[in-house]
């Protein structure tokens, strides 16, 4: 009886514990959040009501004349939304199976050459993006490439380093016997790979969808480069045009920023669980 | 979760058709290139037997039905299609189509575009941009030298615009450019305010003479300033150092040009341009005009200043702030005065300036037809669209009056003779004998003078801002000048 | 005789290649995408890159006018104000990289059993990281606005200042790195956590049960066990944090422009300055050498150390 006396004593000092350091916990979190609070609430306040002191979290006299002028400029907003799903989508759809493909070859198809070329690969790795960007550059525009689309998927249509090796790794630690048997029982290497290699690493192509997806999705330096045309910029390209034609209207730029943002946090807050836990589970290694 | 991939692959792969359906109408400049790639070889199959045959005109202009396509961020789609129009007129077998490039606000991003277009093969036959800029570009090979068809269409460039334009459009022996608009800088003031405090304005005055007038206008408690100095276009208050015979490189004996901040010019200018906002208070710091998001011109319309200095084109902005919505009409009458000299050297001294000037990018396909248009517009047309135009020959009466004199406003009312007898006239005159250009004596220099005025522009408010007193300021200003002149690749 | 039929069916031979051969094929197919993009974009940029340094290729001239020039591009590094001014730059924004470290590894371990619904908290941090560099450096521009910004504001309340006495932050020569630092550990704390997380998965709960039996407190067992465990994930997002802070330019370029003056120049925004702008392209691809040189060297020093200092 006194055992569990003790025991009911040590829960609740856990119970208080837990609670006292989760706030403190997610009182840093708010804070991490309170520039978006800001976003959001600026957005809907009149260009000279945004800077006033102290802050008014809620808007006294909300207006959505910011988001009037973002939505009704000579881009419709909504291009940008196309554009930028359609480079990333199909820059998802490339990644996808390049990387998978080619991480599964490496890790579990035996070719000639295949060690060396891992190798090849692993070292290019330690010489940063920036030596390419000049050479990129001239093959883009030698292929007529410059102010077009392609130029923004293409690097990730055929597949990130990053990306194969995370697959490789993955890949690798499926035990062999399972595609061993696949391949008695007379399957393809392209079946084995669709319909026993890829299910079972589903964790770490998630984590691969999704990390691209952000890159791509966020990708700045490309259209930056790249793209001359408003109508064809993606978000983040088209919200600094926009915040560069409203220099002066913050309330303007935080409107589009919310517009931007605004999809990417209701799909993060719903798939957040699942991609936190695939993230963290497909035990990145050191 | 196959069927989830698949609806997924699906809506995206609508979603793209979608953009892409979109695409394809919309973009203008899609089409621009493709058509001149239709028309380039189109017409240089037919043009291969011109070379040898007679399908040019006497001046070298081909008879051909050709399209030139000009680039530029300086003109609205509306005033680009008047322009085409009066050339068509004269030109009916040359079309001309129109790219307005500002993509982005930020006009660094559009000229790092417009290079991109040429380092990529782009053909672009027509621009035309600030002459700062544009030296950058003849001085590496963006540019095609247009002597040759100045020669072939029989002009004489001297006698349409003058020696000094000659000099100042010329690299390495070459010329490049064909001057379109010039401006001069000037003191702008509520002569109202004046006449009523019984001050009067001397053609000629000292800046401590300007200094004294805005010190007795100046009335800070109630929102008044005396004046309001400029503190991003960086360029102007320096002409004063400039009227007096300061440059910003100079040649050092062995002939190396070498940066020139440590002067008794250029430190008084700083620290004038210090003093009037910081010691004295007379002009509004450059804190309280990022936070006020204070506009000088707006200032002097709207009664919150006496006097600003600027370029002519002030004029045009008094305009729209009386009769654009919300119109708000001046009540005051407008002055115009020289600017202020800094020291004796710089008394009765004029500065004025080319501002632009077109030019025949190297990826031109018809550079001898592009030259005939950039021609056009800078002798034939500039009057009617600038207020100080480049070419001799043109009314300058006129492109004053009807740049500065004259106004449509937003809502199609057309409103002239805005201001009294002669004030228009003086905003754009270049009174004195003594006459300075932009680029000192040495046209040489010019691309030097652009890298001391960017670094200047970028710099000075580490000086005005208080971090760097100024001996530190003077020391960055040559060392980071020094710097860049030493990276110049050029 | 039956059963050997019966045998030689269940195992069909395979019409056409061989076994190995058709491996080969496969690998090869597989890999074909991946390696076009490898060779094409990465292969021939880094070949390309390492000839051109030695040239002076002028974007605008173009290639027919490239001259080959030695080792000049990188003589002239040697005298480069605004070089020297970026790399020091860019040391003093590499501090990001362990302050990030270290409050992520405190704040994984403190969430990783001690939190309610950690899931969630976990997703507010990553949020910064999710989010793009336009709409960071847009906010943040209006947030650190010296006269008009909340930040300063609430400074100037705090401490009785006038507001021309608070910090300008990315208008002052002074505070703009710091101002960088901040919003760059804001922005990287979530992911650093994450990872952190996902490597204290792999801690067996043991450990920290045996030390908590031996009297171990908190801040021991932190120090003690969980630090040197997890030094693999410490050392991979050290070295991935150097490399992408030693890179990182089209952040500066977007906030600050590398003003005021040099100020947050990093060598990332020069390379891009120098290729495209003042178009010394030969020199820009000598600086991303020059960079490149400059990684290696910081990650073989962070590779011997997790050598020596580490337990694997």
């Amino acid at each position: 009886m006194e055992n569990n006396k003790i025991k009911k004593q040590a829960k609740a000092r856990t119970i208080t514990r837990k609670s006292i350091i989760t706030l403190i916990i997610w009182f840093f979190g708010i804070m991490m959040f309170v520039p978006f609070l800001w976003m959001i609430s600026s957005s809907f306040k009149s260009t000279e009501a945004v800077f006033t002191y102290p802050i008014e979290w809620i808007p006294s006299n909300p207006t959505l004349h910011a988001y009037k002028k973002v939505l009704g400029g000579k881009v419709p907003f909504l291009r940008f939304y196309l554009n930028s799903i359609k480079v990333t989508g199909i820059a998802m759809i490339g990644t996808f199976f390049s990387c998978t493909m080619a991480g599964f070859a490496y890790a579990k198809l035996r070719f000639v050459g295949r060690d060396k070329l891992f190798l090849l690969k692993l070292m290019t790795t330690m010489i940063p993006g920036m030596v390419t960007l000049m050479p990129t550059f001239l093959l883009y525009s030698k292929m007529g490439l410059v102010d077009t689309h392609a130029a923004l998927y293409l690097g990730y249509f055929l597949g990130g380093t990053y990306g194969v090796f995370l697959m490789r790794q993955a890949f690798m630690s499926l035990p062999g016997d399972l595609l061993d048997a696949a391949k008695i029982d007379g399957a393809s290497y392209p079946r084995t790979y669709w319909s026993i290699a890829l299910p079972n690493v589903k964790a770490s192509w998630t984590t691969l969808l999704f990390l691209y997806f952000i890159w791509s999705w966020n990708n700045y330096e490309g259209p930056l480069l790249y793209l001359r045309t408003p109508a064809k910029y993606t978000l983040p390209f088209a919200v600094k045009y926009l915040s560069d034609q409203y220099s002066q209207d913050t309330a303007a730029i935080m409107a589009a920023n919310v517009l931007m943002l605004f999809p990417i946090m209701i799909l993060f807050f719903v798939a957040q669980k699942s991609f936190v836990q695939s993230l963290v589970s497909s035990g990145i290694k050191g | 979760m196959k069927k989830l991939i698949a609806m997924l692959l699906c809506l995206v792969m609508v979603l793209s058709m979608a953009a892409c359906g979109g695409t394809a109408p919309a973009s203008s400049s899609e089409a621009a290139p493709a058509s001149s790639e239709e028309a380039a070889p189109a017409s240089s199959e037919e043009e291969a037997p011109a070379e040898e045959g007679p399908k040019v005109d006497e001046n070298g202009l081909t008879t051909e039905e050709i399209t030139l396509q000009w680039r530029a961020m300086s003109w609205t789609d509306e005033q680009a299609a008047e322009m085409i129009a009066a050339w068509e007129e004269v030109h009916p077998n040359i079309h001309v189509v129109y790219t307005n490039l500002s993509g982005s606000g930020d006009q660094q991003d559009n000229l790092k575009n417009f290079d991109i277009m040429l380092a990529s093969g782009e053909v672009v036959d027509i621009t035309y941009y600030t002459i700062m800029e544009e030296y950058m570009r003849w001085m590496n090979d963006g540019a095609l030298p247009i002597d040759e068809y100045i020669e072939q269409a029989g002009d004489d460039y001297v006698a349409m615009f003058g020696e000094g334009a000659k000099a100042a459009c010329s690299f390495n022996g070459n010329i490049y450019g064909i001057p379109w608009a010039n401006n001069t800088f000037k003191v702008f003031y509520n002569k109202t305010l004046m006449d009523e405090k019984g001050i009067t304005i001397p053609d000629v005055w000292s800046i401590e003479e300007f200094t004294e007038i805005a010190q007795q206008l100046n009335d800070p408690e109630n929102g008044f300033y005396g004046c309001v100095i400029p503190s991003t276009w960086t360029d102007l208050p320096f002409t004063m150092a400039e009227n007096s015979g300061w440059e910003h490189v100079v040649r050092d004996e062995a002939g190396n040009i070498v940066p020139n901040y440590d002067d008794p010019r250029f430190r008084k200018v700083c620290q004038w341009l210090y003093d009037i906002a910081e010691t004295w208070e007379i002009s509004p710091s450059k804190a309280t005009i990022q936070s006020e998001s204070l506009n000088r011109r707006a200032a002097l319309a709207s009664g919150k200043t006496a006097m600003i200095m600027d370029g002519p084109y002030t004029l045009v902005w008094m305009n729209r702030y009386q009769f654009n919505d919300p119109a708000e009409p001046l009540d005051f009458e407008l002055g115009v005065a020289e600017l202020p000299y800094l020291d004796e050297d710089g008394k009765e001294v004029t500065f004025g300036e080319m501002v632009g000037a077109w030019y025949v990018p190297k990826t031109s396909a018809y550079p001898r037809e592009a030259y005939e248009f950039c021609k056009f517009m800078a002798v034939e047309y500039a009057d009617k669209l600038t207020y100080m135009p480049a070419a001799l020959t043109a009314d300058l009466e006129a492109a004053a009056i009807n740049g500065l004199d004259t106004f449509t406003d937003e809502a199609g009312v057309e409103h002239t003779d805005i201001y009294p007898e002669g004030v228009a006239l003086k905003a754009v005159d270049l009174p004195f004998e003594n006459f300075v250009a932009k680029w000192g004596k040495d046209y040489g220099l010019a691309a030097y003078y652009n890298i001391g005025l960017t670094v200047l522009d970028e710099s000075l408010s580490l000086y005005l801002g208080g971090e760097k007193t100024l001996d530190e300021f003077v020391d960055y200003m040559n060392e980071t000048v020094g710097n860049e002149i030493k990276n110049a690749n050029f | 005789m039956d059963d050997v039929k019966q045998n030689v069916q269940k195992v069909p031979k395979r019409k056409g290649l061989s076994n190995k051969g058709q491996e080969n094929f496969w690998g090869y197919v597989f890999i074909m995408p991946n390696l076009i993009g490898f060779t094409v974009f990465t292969l021939f940029g880094i070949v390309f890159s390492l000839i051109m340094a030695f040239t002076n290729w002028n974007l605008m001239k173009g290639l027919d006018k490239v001259q080959f020039v030695g080792l000049d591009n990188f003589r002239s590094m040697i005298g480069d104000a605004y070089l020297s001014a970026s790399l020091r730059n860019n040391l003093i924004l590499l501090i990001v990289v362990p302050i990030t470290l270290f409050l992520a590894a405190i704040l994984a371990v403190v969430m990783n059993r001690n939190v309610y619904w950690k899931s969630g908290a976990r997703a507010l941090y990553f949020l910064p990281y999710i989010t793009n560099t336009v709409a960071v450096s847009t906010v943040w521009q209006a947030l650190l606005h010296q006269t008009k910004g909340p930040i300063n504001s609430l400074i100037a309340r705090i401490f009785n200042l006038p507001m021309k006495q608070t910090p300008g932050w990315l208008s002052s020569s002074k505070w703009v790195l710091p101002a960088l630092i901040i919003i760059l550990i804001w922005q990287a704390l979530g992911y650093d956590i994450l990872m952190y997380s996902s490597a204290l998965q792999s801690i067996p709960a043991d450990y920290f049960e045996a030390a908590e039996i031996d009297g171990a407190n908190a801040i021991q067992r932190f120090f003690y066990i969980t630090v040197p465990l997890l030094s693999p994930m410490t050392f991979l997002l050290m070295i991935l944090g150097v490399i992408g802070s030693l890179q990182m330019w089209s952040f500066v370029q977007l906030v600050t422009k590398g003003g005021p003056g040099t100020a947050s120049y990093t060598i990332g925004l020069y390379i891009y300055r120098s290729g495209f702008q003042t178009y010394r392209t030969g020199y820009a691809c000598a600086l991303s050498w020059l960079l490149c040189a400059f990684i290696l060297v910081l990650t073989l020093i962070q590779w011997n150390g997790q050598k020596r200092f580490s337990i694997d």
